[in-house]
C-alpha cells in the first residue's frame, strides 16, 4: 500500500502534491492506515507493525525493487521541489563520497524505523543507520548529511501533518482541509450507518460491541482504531491475514462483516426486485463489501433500503430540494442521537463544498480531448481526488476477493496512464474475476464517486452586487472613456494621403526580380510597415508597433540570435523541456520581455517562414534559415512533421503561395 | 462609406509582452497578431481605437473582493512561495493561472478596455465597442479560474447596469461562462445565455440546461449545453432562435456579447467545427438588433485563427465585407500556407443529434416562457430603455420642483424677514 502510495503521488502534478498527500494522509488517519505499513512515524510505534512493514518492504522490493525505489526517488524529488521550493537542486539518486549511490526508500525506512531523524541523531546510531543501510560501516555523518538534505523536510511535513488534528471546522483554510473534514464525516456517516442497522435489529451484542468500537476508534484517534481494526481482523478474518499491505479492506470486510452477519440473522423478505437499487444505494456506504452481501444475500429490511435510498438520492445531488427529509417513521427515536446531527452536517458539508472539491481539481487543461501539446504534459493531474479515492477502495476490493497481491501494485508502464488507468489494468488482468471486474467498474460509476453536477456556489462570496433598479440613471463617469488615439486628433506633418483602397491586398504582379522569393516578400512587408508608418504616425508608437514583427531582431546582434537558436534546439518542446529557464542563464542581458517579444515576434515568425518555404520545392538557401540547418534533416521534402512547432499547425501539406 | 454605427474600439500595445509562462496555451501576442491584421485591412479608418486607462484597485474591487484584488497586486514571481496559502485560496499559481511578471497590469488593461467601453457605450458616444483583450469570464469574485484572473465582463456589466434596466450577456466560447453566470445568479437585471461544450468534465464541469439562477434570477440564466464537432449550421439556426426569442421576451437595454475564439475548429483547447463565417454569423446577427453592444474577446489559443476570427468580426461590425486574401503585415507568415481568412473544416465528429438540440431548445424556450408568463413585475417596473431619458426628467424633475419649492418657502421666509427688515429699514427710513 506504501508503494501504490507512492506511486500515486509521483504521478500527481507538483502543485497538487502538497494537497494530495494531506488527502492520503487524512484519509489514513480517519481509517486504516497507509501510514502504518511504515511512513508515519507518528504512528509507527507498535514493534509488529514495523514488522510487517519490513516483510512487505522485503518482499515486494525484491519483484518490483526498482519501481519502487524510483517511485519514491521522484517523490521526493517532487516533494523538494515543491515543498522546498527548489532552492537547491538535488540529483537523484544521492551518491556518498565514495560513489555509492544510496536508495532513499530504504534509507528512510531505516531512519523511521529508528524513531526519526531526531532520535537518530540524539542517540548518535548514523553509523548503525549505515550499517542497516548495507553501505558499511563509519559513513555515518555522510548519511546523516544526505538525510538531512533529502528526507528531512519530508519527514518533518509527515510530522506535522499528523499531528495538526484539529482540521475540523477550518472550512475555509483552503480545499486540503475541506476534502479531510469531507472523509471524515463520510467515515463517520459510515459508521453510523452501521450503528443504525445495529440498534434495528438488537439481535447481536457482539456485533453492537464491534460498532461501538469503531465509532469510538473513529472520534479517539486513529491508536485506538488501529488497534480495534487489528482486533477485528484478528477475529474476522482467518485466511487473510497476511494481506497485510490492504487496510483498506480490512477494514471495509469489517464493515461488510458486521452488515452480513446482521442481514443473515434478519428474518427479513427478499425484495429480488429491488436488488439493482439496493445495490447501488449500497455502495454509497464505500463498502463493496456490503455490496456483496447484499448480492449474496439478497435480504433485506424495508427500512434499511428506505434510508439507503434516501441516502443515495441525497449523495447523488445535496442540495436537490425534492428530495426532502429523511424518512421519518423509523427515524423518531433517534432525533435526540448525536449521530442524527451528524447526518446533518455531513449533508451540509456535502453541500457546501462538493462543487468546490471537485472545481479544485479540475483544469482547463485537462479537459482536452484532442491536446496538441505534448501530451504527456498534463498527465499528472488527470487523477483526482474522487478517483484516487474510488482507486484505493477498488484496490481493497479486489485484493479482498482474493486476488494475488503482487498483481496489483502496478508496474512502471501504468504511471503514464489517463483516467482510465484502473479500468485497464482490470482488463489486463484475465485471470481477474469476473465479479470483481463488475465490481470494479460498478465502484467507478458509483453515485457518490461520479462526478456530480457541479452547480453554480451561492453565497456572498461568489455573486456580484447589483443594485436594484431605481429606473433612473445612475450619475454621469464621464472620466476614464479611454484616450483616443485613432483617428489623429491633429493632423501630423508626414500624414500620408493617399492610400491604397480598402482591402487591397498584394497584387499578383508585384514587380520584385524573384516574386515570391524572400526577398520579394521582406521587400513588401518592408514596404507595407513604411506605409503604415507613415499613416499611423504617433498612432504607430503608442501601439508598440515598433516592436512589432522581425524588426524586432534588429536590436538583437547576431551572436544573441545565435544563442537563443541554440538553446531553443537544445530544449526541444516535444521533449517537453522548457528552455526559458536556460535562455535566462545564457542570455541575462536580455529582459524576459525582449525575449518573449523576440520569441514571438522574430524566432517563431522565421521558423513558419522557413516551414512555410521550406515545404516547396524550391529550397532557399537564405542566411536567415542557415539556423535551421539542422532541422531540415529530419524532415521529408513535401511533408511537415513538425512534432517540435509549438504552432500546432494543422496543415497537412504546406504550400507557398506568394 | 462610413458604417452608420459608431464604433469604439479599445487596444494597448502593452499586451503584446505579456506571457503566461511556457506551453501555457494563453497568449496575449494573440491580440498584437489580431491588431495588426484589423490594421492592414485598413478597418482602422471606419472606427475609432482608443488606448484603455488602467483599471484601478478600486474599480477592481467593484465585484472582486478587495482582499483578492490587493492579492494581485502584490503578488509577483518571486515572491509567490511566500503565499502559498494565499495563492491555494484564490487558486492562483496552478498551471491555469499562472503568477507572472506584468500579471496585475494586464488585469488592469483588459478590464479597464471593457469598463471604458462600457462608459463609452452609457454615455452614448458610440453604438458599438470593441476590446478583444476582454471576455475572461471565468474569474470568480474570489478566486482566478481557467485563464482568468479578473472578470471584465461582470465590470463592465455592472457599469452597463448603471444606465440600462436590464443587461443581456450571451456567451459563445466553447468554455461555460460560469465567472458570470454566478457573479449575476441572483438578479434578474442580467441575463445570461452560454453556448458550450458541456459534458466529459470539459472545463468548467457548469453550464447544465437546468442551471437556470435562483432567487429573482430564477430563469434568467441560460445555459445551452452542447456536445463535441458542432457545426455551423446546427449551432447558428439554435443560436438564432433562441437569441431572438431571448431578445424579444427580455428586451434588454444592451447586450454584452463575449466572441471566445475557441469555439472555432481546429482550436488547441476546443472541440467545436465552427468556421469563421459561422462564428461571425452570431456576431452579425446580434448586430441586428440594433441595441448598443459590447463586444469582447475570450478564449482562442490557435493564434492565427483567433487573429482572423475577430479581424472578421471587426469586419461584421463595421458592415464590410474583407477580402479573402490577407494583406501584407508583419505577421504575414503566420498565415500560410493559404494567406487566406479561410480555416480548414474541423473533422471533429458532431455528436450534437438533432433530437438532442431539439430537447435542449425546447427546455431552453420552456424556460423563457416561465418569464413571460410570470407577473412581469420586473418588466412593468422598468420602462425599455428608450424611455429612459423621459423618465429621468420625470424623476428629476419632481425633486427639483420639490427642491425648489422648499428654496421657495426659504426664500418667501427670508423675504418676509427681509420685507420685515425693510419694513423696518423703511421705517427705520421713515424715521
Amino acid at each position: 500500500m506504501t508503494f501504490v502510495f507512492f506511486r500515486f503521488l509521483t504521478k500527481l502534478n507538483l502543485n497538487s502534491i502538497t494537497c494530495w498527500s494531506r488527502v492520503c494522509i487524512r484519509k489514513s488517519m480517519a481509517g486504516r492506515s497507509i501510514l502504518d505499513d511504515g511512513l508515519s512515524v507518528a504512528h509507527c510505534k507498535t514493534p509488529d507493525k514495523f514488522q510487517t512493514c519490513n516483510l512487505s518492504v522485503n518482499g515486494c522490493v525484491k519483484q518490483e525493487k526498482d519501481t519502487y525505489r524510483s517511485s519514491f526517488d521522484q517523490y521526493v524529488s517532487l516533494f523538494l521541489k515543491e515543498i522546498c521550493l527548489g532552492d537547491s537542486f538535488r540529483p537523484l539518486p544521492p551518491m556518498l563520497g565514495n560513489g555509492q549511490s544510496v536508495d532513499l526508500l530504504k534509507l528512510f525506512f531505516v531512519v523511521t524505523q529508528k524513531g526519526g531523524y531526531d532520535t537518530v541523531s540524539k542517540k548518535g546510531l548514523w553509523d548503525k543507520v549505515g550499517h542497516d543501510h548495507g553501505l558499511g560501516s563509519g559513513i555515518g555523518s555522510a548519511i546523516r548529511l544526505i538525510y538531512n538534505k533529502y528526507l528531512d523536510s519530508l519527514e518533518r511535513e509527515l510530522l506535522k501533518i499528523s499531528e495538526d488534528k484539529d482540521f475540523k471546522g477550518q472550512l475555509w483554510c483552503g480545499s486540503v482541509n475541506v476534502d479531510g473534514v469531507l472523509m471524515e464525516l463520510e467515515r463517520e456517516f459510515e459508521f453510523f450507518m452501521l450503528k443504525v442497522i445495529d440498534q434495528r435489529k438488537k439481535t447481536d451484542a457482539y456485533h453492537h460491541l464491534e460498532v461501538e468500537k469503531s465509532e469510538l476508534s473513529c472520534t479517539d484517534g486513529c491508536e485506538a482504531k488501529c488497534q480495534g481494526q487489528n482486533l477485528k481482523v484478528e477475529k474476522s478474518e482467518a485466511g487473510s491475514t497476511n494481506d497485510v499491505s490492504s487496510d483498506m479492506s480490512e477494514n471495509q470486510k469489517v464493515d461488510a462483516y458486521v452488515i452480513d452477519n446482521v442481514k443473515s440473522k434478519v428474518n427479513s423478505n427478499v425484495y429480488a426486485k429491488c436488488l439493482m437499487e439496493d445495490e447501488e444505494e449500497m455502495m454509497v456506504l464505500d463498502s463493496i463489501e456490503v455490496k456483496q452481501a447484499v448480492f449474496h444475500h439478497k435480504r433485506k429490511k424495508d427500512c434499511v433500503s428506505r434510508m439507503l435510498r434516501w441516502m443515495a438520492s441525497i449523495a447523488k445531488d445535496p442540495t436537490d430540494p425534492s428530495i426532502g427529509t429523511l424518512p421519518g417513521y423509523p427515524w423518531e427515536p433517534y432525533s435526540s442521537n448525536v449521530y442524527w446531527k451528524q447526518v446533518l452536517l455531513a449533508r451540509e458539508v456535502l453541500l457546501l463544498k462538493r462543487p468546490k472539491f471537485s472545481s479544485s481539481e479540475q483544469s482547463v487543461y485537462l479537459c482536452q480531448q484532442k491536446q496538441r501539446m505534448h501530451p504527456s504534459m498534463f498527465d499528472d493531474q488527470i487523477g483526482s481526488v474522487e478517483r484516487l479515492r474510488s482507486s484505493l477502495r477498488l484496490h481493497s476490493a479486489t485484493k479482498a476477493q482474493g486476488s494475488s497481491q503482487s498483481s496489483f501494485l502496478g508496474t512502471p508502464s501504468d504511471r503514464n496512464a489517463g483516467p482510465s488507468l484502473f479500468l485497464k489494468r482490470m482488463e489486463n488482468q484475465p485471470d481477474q474475476q469476473s465479479l470483481g471486474r463488475t465490481d470494479s467498474v460498478s465502484v467507478l460509476n458509483s453515485p457518490y464517486d461520479a462526478p456530480i453536477r457541479k452547480r453554480i456556489p451561492v453565497g456572498q462570496y461568489f455573486q456580484a452586487e447589483v443594485l436594484e433598479w431605481t429606473g433612473l440613471a445612475a450619475e454621469s463617469d464621464s472620466k476614464w472613456l479611454g484616450t483616443i488615439v485613432w483617428p489623429l486628433e491633429k493632423r501630423e506633418p508626414n500624414f500620408l494621403i493617399e492610400r491604397d483602397p480598402i482591402g487591397k491586398c498584394k497584387t499578383d504582379s508585384c514587380g520584385c526580380h524573384l516574386p515570391g522569393s524572400v526577398e520579394c516578400v521582406r521587400f513588401h512587408v518592408a514596404e507595407k510597415r513604411m506605409k503604415i508608418k507613415l499613416e499611423l504616425g504617433s498612432a504607430f508608437y503608442s501601439w508598440k508597433f515598433e516592436m512589432m514583427g522581425e524588426e524586432v531582431g534588429l536590436s538583437w546582434t547576431e551572436e544573441e540570435e545565435k544563442k537563443f537558436n541554440a538553446v531553443v534546439q537544445a530544449n526541444p518542446q516535444s521533449q517537453n523541456k522548457c528552455f526559458w529557464g536556460q535562455m535566462f542563464k545564457f542570455l541575462p542581458t536580455k529582459s524576459r520581455e525582449d525575449q518573449v517579444s523576440y520569441y514571438f515576434n522574430v524566432f517563431l515568425l522565421q521558423r513558419r517562414g522557413y516551414q512555410n518555404r521550406y515545404t516547396s520545392s524550391n529550397i532557399d538557401s537564405d542566411d536567415d534559415e542557415t539556423e535551421f540547418a539542422l532541422a531540415t534533416n529530419k524532415y521529408d521534402c513535401g511533408k511537415t512533421k513538425l512534432t517540435r512547432s509549438i504552432l500546432s499547425s494543422q496543415r497537412k501539406k504546406a504550400r507557398v503561395n506568394l | 462609406m462610413r458604417s452608420k454605427d459608431r464604433i469604439s474600439y479599445f487596444y494597448d500595445g502593452d499586451v503584446g509582452s505579456v506571457y503566461f509562462g511556457p506551453n501555457h496555451p494563453m497568449k496575449p501576442h494573440r491580440l498584437c497578431m489580431t491588431h495588426h491584421l484589423v490594421l492592414s485591412y485598413e478597418l482602422h479608418k471606419k472606427m475609432e481605437i482608443y488606448r484603455p486607462h488602467k483599471a484601478y484597485p478600486v474599480e477592481l474591487a467593484q465585484f472582486h473582493s478587495a482582499d483578492y484584488v490587493e492579492f494581485l497586486h502584490r503578488i509577483t514571481p518571486d515572491t509567490q512561495h511566500l503565499f502559498l496559502n494565499d495563492m491555494a485560496k484564490y487558486k492562483l499559481g496552478v498551471d491555469d493561472c499562472p503568477v507572472f511578471e506584468n500579471l496585475f497590469e494586464f488585469c488592469q488593461i483588459y478590464a479597464g478596455g471593457t469598463i471604458d467601453a462600457a462608459r463609452r457605450l452609457n454615455n452614448k458616444l458610440c453604438d458599438i465597442a470593441i476590446n478583444w483583450a476582454g471576455g475572461l469570464h471565468h474569474a470568480k469574485k474570489c478566486e482566478a479560474s481557467g485563464f482568468c484572473y479578473v472578470n471584465d465582463l461582470v465590470l463592465g456589466i455592472l457599469e452597463l447596469l448603471k444606465y440600462h434596466a436590464r443587461v443581456l450577456y450571451i456567451d459563445i466560447d466553447v468554455h461555460h461562462g460560469d465567472g458570470v453566470e454566478e457573479a449575476f445568479y441572483f438578479t434578474d437585471r442580467v441575463m445570461t445565455v452560454s453556448f458550450h461544450k458541456y459534458g466529459d468534465s470539459f472545463f468548467p464541469g457548469t453550464g447544465d440546461v437546468k442551471e437556470i439562477g435562483l432567487k429573482e434570477g430564477k430563469y434568467y440564466a441560460i445555459n445551452v449545453p452542447l456536445k463535441d464537432g458542432i457545426d455551423d449550421n446546427s449551432f447558428t439556426r439554435l443560436f438564432k432562435t433562441l437569441i431572438s426569442k431571448v431578445v424579444e421576451i427580455y428586451q434588454p437595454g444592451v447586450i454584452v456579447l463575449q466572441c471566445g475564439a475557441d469555439s472555432l475548429a481546429g482550436d488547441r483547447l476546443g472541440c467545436f467545427n465552427l468556421s469563421i463565417d459561422g462564428h461571425a454569423e452570431c456576431v452579425r446577427f446580434v448586430k441586428k438588433f440594433n441595441l448598443p453592444l459590447l463586444v469582447t474577446g475570450g478564449g482562442g489559443y490557435t493564434k492565427e485563427n483567433v487573429a482572423r476570427c475577430w479581424t472578421v468580426e471587426t469586419g461584421v461590425l463595421l458592415d464590410t465585407d474583407l477580402p479573402n486574401k490577407i494583406p501584407d503585415n508583419e505577421y504575414i507568415k503566420y498565415f500560410a500556407p493559404d494567406y487566406s481568412l479561410n480555416i480548414q473544416n474541423g473533422h471533429i465528429e458532431n455528436l450534437n443529434s438533432k433530437s438532442y438540440l431539439g430537447t435542449i431548445k425546447m427546455q431552453v424556450l420552456e424556460n423563457l416562457r416561465r418569464i413571460q408568463h410570470a407577473p412581469g413585475v420586473q418588466m412593468q417596473e422598468v420602462p425599455p430603455d428608450f424611455y429612459i431619458p423621459d423618465f429621468d426628467e420625470d424623476e428629476e424633475n419632481p425633486d427639483e420642483r420639490i427642491h425648489q419649492r422648499t428654496q421657495d418657502k426659504h426664500i418667501q421666509r427670508e423675504d418676509e424677514y427681509y420685507d420685515g427688515d425693510n419694513d423696518h429699514d423703511c421705517n427705520m427710513d421713515d424715521a
